[in-house]
């Protein structure tokens, strides 16, 4: 567990951080059913590199993406375009920076890639080595699998 | 379309940063209503261009006289901060080039909007927000 918190803690407090400056909205996890429901979803993976490495992929379903864009921008849209899928990259790689911040607090020096964006219903693959968050605010669920290693 | 972008909670305290800080949301509003608004994109380019450049112009003197602003108050994270705004403005330099040299892809330009707009929102509430809390605390009258 003590080892899961590597993981978890920074990507969560990051999130909750990033949520609530940017978009005044208040994040909390529930618990995990597997899935982010049947929507298309944007899935920005961020490559980890340095004393950990792997990945954290974040997938955000259609609608939370669209209700977070309107909140930035005050733009009404229904399609998962490209402004609005770099927007969700960006926090992404917002989110992912402080937490790296927070994991070199812990001894782990760290580095991000740039975000890799797609739109599709795929889902991360599970392994022993992953963290599964599902975390809810006003814009609705959201998804982060956390997969990273001691280098 | 309708794009509001400025909201009264970006205000950091510091009456001449946030005048500045309205005025560049002001210019990326003028530069993304160009751009999504509906129509042909031969016909939106030379409007989405025209503001590409006077927002971008602004991303430069406003990250100027805020590290001018943070050198006269004795801002102990100049450094950090001011490597930031070199950072960014490399990046809008490098991708107005870049947009120049391949002739202007939709494509790319809607990408870039969406990182910029989200990379301003953040920097003016979380890294401009540090600056704030340094003034307030006395750091300067």
């Amino acid at each position: 567990m003590a080892e899961q918190k590597f993981k978890t803690n920074p990507f969560y407090d990051a999130t909750k951080d990033v949520f609530k400056s940017m978009l005044d909205m208040d994040i909390s996890e529930l618990k995990s059913n597997g899935q982010t429901g049947q929507e298309e979803n944007v899935k920005i993976e961020i490559a980890l590199v340095g004393d950990l490495s792997g990945s954290t992929i974040y997938s955000f379903p259609k609608s939370t993406t669209l209700n977070i864009v309107k909140s930035l921008s005050g733009m009404e849209t229904d399609t998962l375009d490209d402004f609005a899928t770099s927007m969700l990259g960006e926090i992404a790689n917002i989110i992912s920076g402080n937490a790296v911040t927070a994991l070199s607090g812990m001894n782990y020096k760290c580095d991000i890639k740039p975000p890799q964006i797609t739109v599709g219903n795929s889902a991360a693959n599970k392994d022993e080595n992953s963290v599964d968050m599902l975390l809810h605010s006003q814009a609705g669920v959201m998804r982060e699998h956390i997969c990273l290693a001691k280098s | 379309m309708v794009i509001t972008l400025w909201k009264e909670k970006y205000k950091i305290g510091i009456p001449i940063v946030d005048w500045q800080h309205k005025e560049l949301f002001d210019r990326v509003e003028q530069f993304l209503t160009a751009l999504r608004k509906n129509g042909n994109w031969e016909e939106k380019l030379p409007e989405v261009k025209k503001t590409l450049v006077f927002m971008q112009n602004y991303v430069v003197t406003h990250f100027a006289n805020e590290e001018e602003y943070q050198k006269k108050i004795g801002y102990p994270d100049f450094k950090k901060h001011q490597q930031i705004h070199k950072e960014f403005t490399n990046y809008v330099m490098k991708s107005a080039h870049d947009f120049e040299q391949e002739g202007y892809k939709e494509k790319e330009i809607q990408k870039f909007a969406g990182v910029l707009l989200a990379w301003l929102i953040n920097h003016v509430v979380a890294t401009d927000l540090k600056m704030s809390k340094y003034v307030q605390k006395g750091g300067v009258s």
